[in-house]
């Protein structure tokens, strides 16, 4: 709050910029706290310490909290052989989670063979396959470290036939993650 | 109905949370942008996606 004034709510940035912080204490006493960001951008950190002593305190991991702020991404491809491409926009990143596909013979004579199909994640911009996924009648996971699509990037998603057959193949892949 | 190239530039600009693309017979992409809390559906028939001839050959804005 400035000083001098008497006010019962404050609404506010504080930024820093500075070769060096020797100390920086910041205490906040407040019945409710809307939001608090921090972002800190440090070539080095010594210490951080966060004291929280509050009734409730919700913290996510960062696709859940993706989805809390509405940037989740899912990319659909439903053209077997084809694929969806999207270009990441300028200062953005995309990061990929998890990646899945489903397919099935639409044929009937082929009902019973064995549906192979795969989903394919490229960056099309560096040519370097980012995840793969695949089996019989499809297949999923979730990636422990997401795929990452730097800006500017296009990035492609494969949904392929690889079964000895070609039954009328049809499927779906789908991946999601999000962007910041 | 919006302008002709409104689901194209929320394409470039990521502004959307679902991207379904279907490749149609004719080699263009069939392509619907959803957004949260954006009350419009953006569908678009596209040639040459990302391509120096890209083209929206069609585009729908269908409202929720």
């Amino acid at each position: 709050m400035p000083s001098g004034l008497e006010d019962y709510s404050y609404r506010g940035n504080v930024d820093i910029t500075a070769q060096t912080v020797g100390n920086l204490a910041v205490d906040i006493a407040a019945q409710t706290l809307a939001t608090l960001g921090i972002n800190i951008t440090a070539q080095s950190l010594a210490e951080l310490i966060i004291k929280i002593n509050a009734q409730a305190v919700g913290i996510y991991l960062q696709p859940e909290w993706a989805a809390l702020q509405g940037i989740q991404k899912t990319f659909l491809c439903s053209t077997m052989g084809s694929y969806t491409s999207y270009t990441v926009p300028k200062g953005k990143t995309l990061y990929i989670g998890t990646l899945t596909c489903v397919g099935l013979a639409t044929n009937s004579e082929y009902g019973t063979w064995e549906t192979l199909v795969e989903a394919k994640v490229i960056d099309w911009t560096t040519t370097t396959v980012l995840g793969l996924i695949g089996g019989e009648g499809g297949g999923g996971i979730s990636f422990p470290t997401p795929m990452k699509a730097l800006a500017e990037h296009e990035v492609r998603l494969y949904l392929m036939n690889n079964s000895a057959h070609n039954g009328n193949v049809a499927g779906e892949a789908l991946m999601t993650g999000y962007e910041i | 109905m919006k302008g002709k190239r409104e689901g194209i530039k929320k394409l470039y600009a990521g502004d959307f949370n679902y991207m379904a693309e279907e490749t149609l017979p004719d080699g263009s992409m069939l392509i619907t942008l959803v957004k949260e809390g954006d009350k419009h559906i953006y569908k678009m028939k596209v040639k040459d996606l990302y391509g120096k001839n890209e083209e929206v050959l069609e585009e729908e804005v269908k409202e929720l």
